[in-house]
């Protein structure tokens, strides 16, 4: 993390009059204006420090670690198993079954709680997935230009020629559907945003002058590659990468709904949705619920994702 | 004579853009000696830079292409040496300093990796050796502070930096150093106190120092002999003495003109006056014909050579060449040049 405020840091410095504008309005993302500050504190500290005074970025962290925290905890919070069927069907919630029961029975509760741990695996590893990949093709593009920058640059521009989630369809219809699938097919149309971003950020860090510095010490391609340029384009896809998320969540549940995803009786969030929709009149609360988790975490990694950009570069109005 | 360490002679370095091609140096000669500080002067856009670049191999290519002459350095030929045998020199045998010293670090890392990573790349030792290399090294360049190698260059001052950008490319005993503009980017004490530095490094180690600038009160202080450039030619060299005393160059002699003076009662600085040349649209002749006082008429249409005017003064000014060679090419001109001081 400390390479990343570092980041930030620099260009607070700067931007010195724009921070002190900024604090005058609100009393957010508060940072360092005199450098003989800066010098005395950790790095970590101060990110720590900017972090917690930003409402939003620290709401959406609270919400985030809650969902993990649920999911890890998830048999211990529940007596019933998500895929247990009972004789209640569709039963309001009560007591004994939080959000109620659906229409084979099964807990609601429970099965939003397992969801959980279905969308917070999908988001992460078809984010984790599409910035190792995208940020490496990325990197190529900007670092070296000439034909692979042409080649990597149209392959994103067909990437991003259809609409994600009809790509997505797309591709899960060519590998079959399920939730591994799903997860890969998330992964392939986020690439192009990774790439792009982290294309952008090494044409501009390339041209600095310590890239040039580190040339004339005599340094390989590869090391100012990953250990020069990488390092400072990484503010940007650490944002996008939490913005990203919410996303992966949305198309997940999307392609669940559309029975794509993952696949019955696995209690994911879009699935149940799905599931649910002929009895929106007579138990609206197989739908409200799997519904409200779905917003709660897109609204928690929404919030991380502007906060971080606020926190890491104060020149953005809040 | 002693031996030369950089050697470039009728260097030429075009960069092929789409617009046309842009003769960036159009017949460069620098000797740079062992021990030597060699002064290049210049405006802004005479080619100063590309030159250390291309020393550098640092050109960045395509659109920048050597297309002429040759750079000779420890007596190798290394004008089209690869990327791959240019690594192994630069840093270790040529080192560069840079005009900015606030954006030559990376950010992201300590002083001191940034340091033992410049050593290790060109010499096998532990960590720890080439910590106390780094530190021994900072403290030859004035930085005495504990812990200096676990701060990062925001926490540094522009000097600071500067000198730590110094010691990196000092810490390999370097035969050739070169400085593109060390002081242009600090305030006039550092300066001095860079300029101090640079040359008792030079003293200490023979370290032979080529010294970019536009200042010639830095020039002045420092080298042992000056080479000014103008729009991608070298115009005249001579000791650093004797050029301040006697130049021959319309354009020395304006440079040195448009210096203020303390006693000054002139209400207004001199200027050479006129622009620098369009990189695409070169005058035919001499290249500084459009800006000349002395201007005659066939400094339009003819090239003039760079020529001894005495001993170890060259002069490109057709002003101090032989006048019956008007009307020929300048290689005619080459051998009957008479020595012609002002």
């Amino acid at each position: 993390m400390s390479p990343l405020l570092l980041c930030g840091r620099n260009v607070e410095g700067l931007s010195t009059f724009e921070v002190a504008e900024n604090d005058m309005q609100t009393d957010t993302a508060k940072v360092e204006i005199q450098p003989n500050h800066v010098e005395d504190e950790k790095p970590w500290k101060e990110f720590m420090r900017a972090f917690i005074r930003h409402r939003s970025a620290l709401i959406g962290s609270i919400i985030i670690l809650l969902l993990i925290l649920i999911a890890i905890l998830a048999p211990v919070l529940t007596s019933y198993e998500y895929s247990a069927r009972s004789d209640d069907l569709n039963q309001a919630p009560s007591a004994e079954h939080w959000f109620g029961t659906d229409e084979m029975g099964r807990d609601v509760f429970t099965r939003v709680i397992y969801g959980a741990r279905i969308s917070l695996w999908v988001g992460f590893f078809a984010v984790t997935g599409s910035i190792v990949f995208g940020s490496f093709l990325g990197l190529i593009a900007g670092f070296y230009g000439g034909w692979r920058d042409t080649i990597i640059s149209r392959f994103f521009d067909i990437l991003l020629a259809f609409p994600g989630i009809l790509l997505a369809i797309a591709i899960v219809t060519i590998l079959g559907p399920g939730l591994n699938n799903a997860l890969i097919a998330i992964a392939i149309i986020n690439i192009p945003t990774f790439g792009r971003l982290m294309r952008s950020s090494v044409l501009r860090v390339k041209e600095e002058d310590f890239i040039l510095a580190a040339r004339a010490i005599g340094m390989k391609n590869s090391r100012i590659l990953f250990h020069h340029i990488l390092p400072n384009c990484w503010t940007p896809i650490m944002v996008q990468g939490t913005l990203s998320f919410a996303t992966a969540v949305i198309e997940a549940a999307a392609l669940g709904f559309l029975g794509l995803g993952a696949q019955p009786p696995e209690p994911e969030w879009g699935t149940m949705l799905s599931d649910s929709r002929p009895f929106i009149q007579t138990a609206p609360w197989t739908m409200i619920f799997p519904g409200l988790a779905i917003m709660l975490t897109v609204l928690g990694f929404n919030l991380l994702g502007d906060g971080l950009r606020d926190i890491f570069d104060p020149r953005m109005k809040q | 004579m002693s031996q030369s360490v950089l050697e470039i002679s009728e260097l030429q370095l075009h960069f092929f853009t789409d617009k046309g091609v842009v003769k960036a140096i159009d017949g460069v000669d620098i000797t740079v000696n062992e021990g030597e500080i060699v002064g290049l002067v210049g405006e802004s856009g005479c080619g100063k830079s590309v030159t250390s670049l291309a020393v550098m191999g640092l050109v960045p290519n395509p659109p920048g292409k050597i297309v002429g002459g040759t750079i000779r350095f420890a007596g190798q030929d290394i004008t089209h040496w690869t990327n791959k045998q240019m690594r192994k020199i630069r840093g270790k045998d040529i080192s560069m300093i840079f005009q900015e010293p606030m954006t030559s670090l990376n950010p992201l890392f300590t002083i001191g990796d940034q340091m033992v990573e410049a050593i290790r790349i060109h010499k096998k030792c532990s960590k720890k050796e080439a910590q106390a290399m780094s530190l021994s090294m900072l403290e030859k360049v004035g930085i005495k502070r504990k812990g200096i190698l676990d701060l990062y260059p925001h926490q540094l001052s522009g000097g600071m930096r500067q000198r730590v950008m110094i010691a990196m490319a000092m810490v390999l005993n370097p035969r050739l150093l070169i400085a593109d503009e060390p002081t242009t980017a600090l305030d006039v004490t550092i300066q001095a106190q860079i300029l101090d530095l640079m040359r008792s490094l030079n003293k200490e180690y023979g370290t032979s120092i080529l010294l970019i600038t536009h200042d010639l009160g830095v020039v002045a202080e420092m080298c042992d002999r000056v080479i000014v450039m103008y729009a991608g030619q070298v115009v005249e060299e001579a000791d650093c003495c004797h050029l301040f005393k006697n130049p021959t160059h319309p354009y020395t002699q304006g440079l040195l003109k448009s210096i203020p003076k303390l006693d000054g009662n002139e209400k207004r600085l001199y200027s050479i006056p006129g622009q620098v040349p369009h990189p695409l649209r070169m005058p035919q002749g001499c290249r500084f014909a459009p800006r000349c006082e002395y201007v005659m008429d066939h400094c339009w249409s003819q090239k003039p050579e760079l020529l001894e005017t005495e001993k170890g003064h060259l002069s490109r000014c057709w002003l101090h060449q032989a006048k019956e060679g008007s009307g020929n090419n300048g290689e005619t001109n080459a051998t009957n040049a008479t020595v012609e001081s002002s």
